[in-house]
């Protein structure tokens, strides 16, 4: 008890800090102290809630490269349209969604979070795989061979980031604009690829320590004797990667919603 | 006549568009992901080529608070001057109308086309009338200012100078900027703060000399350490350069080599006569392939909250700390005032001024503050947010945005992909006298070599003399091959002959060293353009030292403009990557990384940052920029 005392005089402590002296001196009052007791309480027990509860997040972070479809899933998801249609994002679109497309089962609410696929923003991913529950990476399937390598290298960062690794956070490759018929590869096609991909970056960065490489990436790196494959990597105590073929536009997005579903509290 | 008008969220979900002629190519998503995304949103239009056709122009504005983008598009031939009365007016129209979660937004279009018949018609009664003086004056007038100070000074060839100008130019920024900062509500940060904490940010880099210096054991001395504490000697690149010959015939003792091999030809001469080069053992790692344990932490912001107000001299602002006091307690209070320009600038100012003490050069500060502010304004506040930590969070994502690498740095990658093809990779290295070039191009050699990479060495600096001996010097120790013809030769015939010899040798790697030149040496420029344009590198690599201020800018434009022009390359730019050299020098003054990576798009690639093979990293993106803003 003492301990979690402790923990909470740190967490209030940017707090009180934050306040500019006047309020402070304000909040030492009668009434404003009994109101600061009673927030104590509050956050003592949401404290309590984190200790003992689920160690997952229940966020369902939306990853992938640029133009990949997320801003369209999201919406799909969201609104049941794409209303006029999307642009590149420059901001990561966060809201509750209500999964609805399977009849057979009660609607249910989930937190999707888009991330912008911009180089330049996708490091917003770390500021929320704290509190993902799992990961959905979107693949354009249609233009994907003139950027297989790259997209290689995005799902290579996700995989080997410490904290997707450390909680084993599902990762579903969901290979999107499947409604192009054939001009969309397939999931198979797309997964091989991307393993085959994945195993020569991993030879190229054995060799390379950028000096911010954390330990969770030497583990994705380590028996690099055998061909890197999505099934080796569960053997080997990394995330699960699943895939699915996925339409914003048709839409279809049944395989979607059941993976979040089940990765989802 | 305009082309198309959108409205969307900054999350990228289209509200209102107008097409009102048929568009070509994608302009919106091409303005978000090459201006708004990289810190450009300050300026005032940016221009678009689609694969077919003339080019647009486009023009935008930012709702900040409801976070929403106002894009207008345009032929470029067309001077529309009420472009941006009409984004003002169609963006507060539309702000009184929108709700989030909403998008039909089809009645909307009778206020716009109201808006636009309304702005068309005063810019025509403008046409008639005399003309007026525009807004902005003052700002392009100092752009213009700088511009011809910056002429002024190559004329008076001091520019070419590195070291040196470097000195002047960032001081001189400086006393510009305190003299600007008269404004008592600034909420300006205290100048020398944060100097301890600055080296801390390196203290990591030190530690791991500390553990290299242990490796080399008891006996060897780290090899001329001292010359890191010193700043860097002045020196004038007009003259042939003369660098002191270190010793390098004592180190075969296994203790990594010092690399400065560069000497006139009659002091040094090395391999010429015959005298025994050792080489240099192979099993020190180059710091390229150590890991680092980085301490992710972020200092507090509690100590900065204290020094606000202070003035630079360390004297308390009287004025100042009442009002950013006040601002703080009004903004805690009130809770979602929403951000004005004056407030931003006000808390700006002081980060801007930072930056530039940071060596980051003045004209780069100042687009990027200009940016962050046009991505603040009207911004509501959270309850007990302060304005300067806000601005402060603002500048910091902004800097880690520029440094992020865009394309891909791995180089390894892509000479791996290269050895598939039997083609050798090459790699030129480019960049002004006495930066560094031969000596990181041996230091990149000796990583290749250690990844199992077969390099060869290209000695393309046919100019000064020394050169080619310098290069002989370091391929002996690494037992390298190195190709060269001499002087008086053709550099470009030289590279392109050398890359046959490496196809022929089965060498995977070309590294083609090129001689310095300044930026405005046109016949040398050209005689550049010339080589990459014969031998169509897969990488030119722009070295630059980390000392260099104000000039960085005008470099790598230069390089980059001149080499573009003079270059048929399909691409947009002519440098691929940076190599920022002297980083260990700079201490916390580590400003020329943004001022290189903003200029030029270019992603820093590598970091030298001492004297010997294997002080070569990779840039810590989130050291640079917490030691950018301690
Ligand atoms: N045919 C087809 N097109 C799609 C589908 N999903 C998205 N698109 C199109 O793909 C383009 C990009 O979609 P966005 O949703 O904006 O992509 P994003 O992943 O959010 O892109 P960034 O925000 O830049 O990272 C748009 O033109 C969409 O219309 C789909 O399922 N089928
Ligand atoms: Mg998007």
């Amino acid at each position: 008890m003492a301990e979690l005392q402790h923990k909470l005089e740190q967490l209030l402590e940017p707090i009180l800090t934050q306040l500019p002296e006047e309020l402070s001196q304000h909040l030492r009052g009668p009434v404003p102290l009994a109101l600061l007791l009673a927030a104590l309480l509050l956050l003592l027990w949401g404290l309590v809630r984190s200790l003992f509860g689920t160690k997952r997040g229940n966020i369902v972070l939306l990853v992938g490269p640029c133009n990949s479809g997320k801003t369209s899933v999201f919406l799909q998801l969201r609104d049941g349209t794409t209303h006029s249609g999307t642009v590149a994002s420059m901001q990561e679109n966060v809201d509750a969604v209500l999964l609805r497309s399977d009849k057979s089962v009660p609607p249910k609410s989930v937190q999707l979070v888009d991330i912008p696929g911009h180089p330049r923003v996708r490091s917003k991913f770390e500021q929320y795989v704290d509190r993902a529950s799992c990961i959905v990476f979107l693949v354009d399937s249609v233009d994907f061979m003139p950027q297989k390598t790259d997209v290689a290298e995005q799902l290579y960062e996700v995989l080997a980031n410490a904290t997707v690794r450390k909680r084993r956070l599902p990762v579903l490759l969901a290979c999107n604009k499947a409604d192009m018929g054939p001009k969309a590869h397939t999931v198979e096609f797309i997964r091989k690829r991307l393993e085959k991909e994945i195993d020569q970056l991993r030879s190229t960065r054995n060799a390379m320590g950028d000096g911010t490489r954390v330990s969770s990436e030497k583990d994705l790196l380590r028996d690099a004797s055998e061909p890197f494959s999505f099934d080796a990597l569960v053997k080997s105590k990394g995330p699960k990667v699943s895939s699915a073929s996925l339409s914003a536009a048709a839409p279809d997005t049944v395989e979607l919603e059941r993976f979040i579903r089940r990765h989802t509290p | 006549m305009l082309d198309y008008f959108a409205i969307f969220t900054k999350g990228g979900a289209l509200l209102w568009t107008i097409q009102l002629t048929a568009l070509r190519g994608t302009p919106v998503d091409y303005l978000i992901r090459t201006c708004l995304l990289e810190e450009r949103s300050g300026e005032s239009s940016f221009t678009y080529s689609p694969p077919q056709g003339a080019g647009y122009t486009m023009k935008w504005t930012l709702h900040n608070a409801l976070d929403l983008v106002f894009v207008a598009v345009y032929q470029k031939a067309l001077k529309l001057l009420y472009v941006e009365e009409l984004l003002e007016r169609v963006k507060s129209e539309f702000a009184a109308i929108y709700k989030p979660r909403e998008y039909n937004y089809g009645r909307f279009e009778t206020s716009f086309k109201a808006a636009l018949a309304q702005c068309e018609a005063e810019a025509d009664a403008a046409k008639r009338a005399p003309p007026q003086v525009p807004a902005k004056a003052y700002v392009s007038k100092k752009g213009i200012d700088r511009k011809q100070a910056n002429g002024q000074r190559q004329a008076n060839g001091k520019a070419s100078d590195a070291g040196e100008g470097d000195g002047d130019d960032s001081s001189d920024a400086a006393n510009k900027t305190t003299s600007g900062m008269e404004s008592p509500d600034a909420l300006g940060e205290s100048t020398d703060n944060g100097g301890s904490e600055g080296d801390s940010a390196f203290n990591q880099d030190a530690m791991a000399k500390k553990k290299l210096q242990s490796k080399r054991g008891p006996g060897g001395k780290p090899p001329s350490r001292k010359a890191l504490d010193k700043p860097a000697p002045k020196k004038k690149v007009a003259e042939p350069k003369k660098k002191e010959a270190r010793k390098w015939g004592d180190s075969s003792d296994g203790e990594v080599a010092v690399l400065d091999y560069s000497a006139g030809p009659g002091e040094n001469g090395g391999a010429e006569n015959g005298t025994h080069i050792a080489p240099v053992a192979m099993n020190d790692k180059s710091l390229l392939d150590v890991d680092e344990e980085i301490d992710d932490d972020y200092g507090d912001e509690d100590d900065e909250a204290e020094n606000e107000g202070v003035a630079a001299n360390g004297k308390p602002k009287k004025a100042g700390l009442l009002s950013s006091f006040v601002r703080n307690i009004s903004v805690s209070v009130v809770g979602t005032a929403a951000l004005t320009r004056g407030d931003i600038q006000a808390g700006l100012e002081g980060l801007k001024r930072k930056l530039m003490e940071r060596n980051v050069a003045e004209e780069i500060a100042e687009k990027l503050c200009e940016s962050v502010a046009t991505g603040l304004e009207g911004k509501k506040l959270g309850s007990f947010t302060r304005i300067g930590s806000v601005v402060r969070n603002a500048v910091e994502e902004a800097l880690t945005r520029i440094l992020t690498p865009k394309r891909s740095i791995d180089v390894l990658r892509e000479v791996r992909a290269a050895q598939a093809k039997r083609k050798p990779y090459v790699i030129v290295f480019v960049g002004v006298n006495g930066v560094g070039k031969s000596t990181n191009l041996a230091k990149v050699t000796y990583w290749l070599l250690q990844n199992g990479i077969k390099p060869m060495v290209a000695a393309c600096d046919t100019f000064r003399s020394g050169a080619v001996e310098q290069l002989r010097t370091h391929c002996t120790r690494l037992q390298v091959p190195l190709y060269e013809r001499g002087y008086e030769k053709d550099p470009a015939k030289v590279a392109f002959e050398a890359i046959k010899a490496a196809e022929r040798n089965g060498c995977d790697v070309v590294m083609v060293d090129t001689a310095g030149r300044m930026q405005d040496n046109e016949p040398l420029m050209r005689a550049l353009a010339n080589l990459i344009n014969l031998n169509n590198p897969d990488l030119v690599l722009f070295v630059g030292e980390a000392l260099v201020g104000n000039d960085a800018v005008d470099q790598l434009t230069k390089f980059n403009q001149r080499l573009t022009d003079l270059a048929d390359r399909s691409k947009q730019s002519a440098v691929d990557g940076v190599l920022l050299t002297k980083f260990d020098v700079v201490d916390e003054k580590v400003g020329a990384a943004i001022s290189m990576v903003y200029t030029s798009g270019a992603p820093i690639m590598f970091v030298g940052c001492g004297q010997t093979y294997v002080d070569l990293k990779r840039l810590n993106v989130k050291s640079v920029v917490k030691a950018l803003l301690q």
